[in-house]
This record gives C-alpha cells, sequence and structure tokens, in this order.
C-alpha cells in the first residue's frame, strides 16, 4: 500500500492536535493540551479507489520555547498548513512556516486549513487577505475541529495533490 | 580488575529502574534488547514499525557515519501505552559496528510538558488580552471626539459640572489606555 507522510505545521494554539483527532478519532476537545515533542498517528483512507496509508506528523507549535527541527520534515510528502482564523498573527507563521518548508521538502503539496471556522464573532482574518494567499496559488479550507467541517476535505484535497505528485 | 565476559545481571535491573531499554537494532529494522527492559517498553508499541523510530534511525545512521563515536539525540517523542501518553527520548550510538539505541522515559522532573503547556497556555492567554487592551482604543477616540464636541457647546450650569467630570474620567482613561498595546498593523 501506498504510505505518504504528512505534517502538521503551524504556530502554537492554532489546531493541529485538534484537527488530527477529529480526522482520525472524530473527536474534540476544549482543552488545550499543548504538543510537546512529535506524536505520529496513521490513518488509513480510500481516495480515488486507491488505498492510502496516511502517516501524520503532529508537530509541537513554533513558539518562543521551541523551534522545529528541520529533519522531521524530511521525506513529507505533503503538509497541513494550521492558521487560527480568530488570530491575525498566525496567518503570518504560517506563511514563514511555508517558506522553511519549501527550503527542506521542495514543491511538496500543501493546503491552508483556516481553522476555528466556528468562531464567527471572533474572526479576524478578512476576505481581502484571503483572496490575496488564493492568488498565490494556495489552496485555503476553512476548517472546524471542533464541529468537523471541512476537515475531512482539507485531508482528501491534500491526499489527492500528493497523489498526483509524480 | 577482570573485565567480566557477560554483563552483570545486575544491569539489566538497573536499566529497567532507571526507565531506560536498550537495543541492538538491526540492518532489516529488527531489535533485539541487550538487557531487561522497562514494563512500557514491553507494553503495545510496535517500536519496529513506529513511524517516529523509522525516521530517527535513518537520520542517525547517516549522523553517525559522518560523526564516528558521537551520540546522536532525538526530540522528546509521544507514544500511546494502554491509554496513558509517554514521553520518550531515543538515542543512538555505534559500538563495534552495532547501532545500539538507549530509548529512556522522561518522566517527574525531565518531564518538560507541564512547564511548557502552562507557557503556551499562559501565551495564547496574554495574546487575548492584548487584543482587549487594543480594542480599547477606537471607542476611547470616539468618546474623545463626543467630549470635546460637548464642551464647544457652551453648557449650562449643571451640565458643565457633568461634562468636566467625563472629560476628567476620560483623560484617567486616556492616561490609562497609552501604556496598553497599540492597534494592530495589518499586513
Ligand atoms: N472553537 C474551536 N476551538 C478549537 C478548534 N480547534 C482547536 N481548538 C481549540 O484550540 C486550542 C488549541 O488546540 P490544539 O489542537 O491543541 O492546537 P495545536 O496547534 O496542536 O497547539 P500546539 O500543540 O501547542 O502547537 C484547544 O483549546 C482546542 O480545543 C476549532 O476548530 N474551534
Ligand atoms: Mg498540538
Amino acid at each position: 500500500m501506498i504510505q505518504k507522510k504528512i505534517c502538521m505545521l503551524g504556530t502554537f494554539g492554532v489546531g493541529k492536535t485538534s484537527l488530527v483527532s477529529q480526522y482520525v478519532r472524530s473527536i474534540f476537545s476544549d482543552k488545550y493540551l499543548s504538543t510537546v515533542g512529535v506524536k505520529v498517528d496513521k490513518k488509513e483512507v480510500v481516495v480515488d479507489n486507491q488505498r492510502v496509508n496516511l502517516v501524520l506528523w503532529d508537530l509541537y507549535g513554533e513558539d518562543g520555547f521551541q523551534t522545529i527541527q528541520q529533519s522531521y520534515l524530511r521525506g513529507t510528502s505533503g503538509y497541513l498548513l494550521v492558521a487560527d482564523g480568530t488570530r491575525f498573527d498566525t496567518l503570518a507563521a504560517a506563511r514563514d512556516l511555508q517558506k522553511r518548508a519549501v527550503a527542506v521538502v521542495g514543491k511538496a503539496p500543501f493546503v491552508l486549513a483556516l481553522n476555528k471556522a466556528d468562531l464567527e464573532a471572533e474572526w479576524q482574518i478578512d476576505e481581502r487577505t484571503l483572496l490575496k494567499v488564493a492568488d498565490e496559488g494556495w489552496t485555503v479550507v476553512r476548517t472546524s475541529a471542533r464541529t468537523g467541517l471541512g476537515v475531512q476535505q482539507a485531508f482528501d484535497l491534500l491526499t489527492r495533490a500528493m497523489l498526483e505528485q509524480p | 580488575m577482570t573485565t567480566p565476559e557477560a554483563p552483570h545481571p545486575a544491569i539489566g535491573e538497573v536499566m529497567r529502574a532507571l526507565d531506560l531499554a536498550i537495543v541492538d537494532w538491526l540492518s532489516d529494522d529488527s531489535f533485539v534488547p541487550l538487557s531487561a527492559t522497562p514494563r512500557w517498553f514491553t507494553g503495545a508499541v510496535p517500536w519496529a514499525s513506529l513511524p517516529f523510530l523509522e525516521h530517527f534511525v535513518g537520520e542517525a545512521r547517516r549522523y553517525l557515519h559522518d560523526h564516528v563515536g558521537e551520540v546522536f539525540a532525538s526530540e522528546p517523542f509521544t507514544v500511546d501505552n494502554h491509554g496513558q501518553e509517554l514521553l520518550l527520548r531515543a538515542r543512538a550510538l555505534r559500538v563495534n559496528k552495532r547501532l545500539i539505541l538507549a530509548i529512556e522515559r522522561l518522566d517527574g522532573t525531565a518531564d518538560p510538558r507541564p512547564i511548557l503547556r502552562q507557557a503556551r497556555q499562559d501565551a495564547l492567554e496574554h495574546e487575548q488580552l492584548a487584543d482587549k487592551a487594543r480594542a480599547i482604543h477606537a471607542p476611547l477616540e470616539a468618546l474623545k471626539r463626543a467630549v470635546g464636541a460637548l464642551q464647544a457647546t457652551d453648557p449650562g450650569g449643571d451640565q458643565r459640572g457633568l461634562i468636566e467630570a467625563a472629560a476628567q474620567a476620560l483623560a484617567t482613561l486616556q492616561s490609562v489606555a497609552a501604556g496598553l498595546p497599540a492597534a494592530r498593523k495589518r499586513r
């Protein structure tokens, strides 16, 4: 069976662990248990009649306390960039991580998940900013690890893009 | 002193007590424990096919090839063990061409999770507070204009006193707000 490594990238608290947990186990928790070190999950999926074993690397979010070891990115087929729609600066952090990811894995496909879409009242990322991102050819999906909205879609888009890679 | 042929039987017990698993990692990615291993090691984790270790061993082989005699250490990683999340660290070294892995459990004071989690929780709360603090500037400006406009109307008796009280309260608010984070620049 084909195996694909996916890294979850994004600054701390954006919902990387919650997205994996929703996707793999259909579980969501309000409690913030920041990831320390690396946690790897597996999920077998069928996309376009192809069985794929996804190996999901949930990395800790970068902050003043820990920076991502670039070696973790090696062997990555694609990555899910995660930003928190209720925290404007997390988008800039995602852009920064994306640049550094390119330096290690080259042109591997990625999808930007704008997470916490259920928190509309606190939303900080406006349409204009989003259009700019889309203009650069990025695939953007609004997700909510809480309600499940867009979660499957984000991973499916990424998996398809990875399978299309030579 | 003589060098014993086989390791002293006590060594295994020491390793187990120190939460340290020492294994000989073979080229086909199977492994052989070199001493008694801690209880968590013989638990539910399929070590030989653990994606993190697969990756680590690859990195370690590369590194140790170029750095003879050194020890290559992983960052902490977590595994599920009967519903419990263990925080582990692996170190790799070459001994007589063999690749030896020492996998240790980080707990007690060696476990950085409580501190890092509290730090991130605090950082997030600080961000939220700063956002709230920023939100004060716009209504404060509106209030300043309104009080200024009222002062310009040349109000009579009672009203003048009220407007002056409002102006004073405003001045206090402004001096407090001066120390709060300024409006965010949108990138
Ligand atoms: N309302 C809402 N809350 C969310 C959502 N996703 C995550 N959260 C909450 O946001 C907080 C952080 O989520 P995590 O999944 O731990 O974030 P992370 O990116 O893994 O964080 P680090 O491991 O510290 O990098 C938790 O309190 C979650 O419950 C979402 O879609 N909606
Ligand atoms: Mg996490």
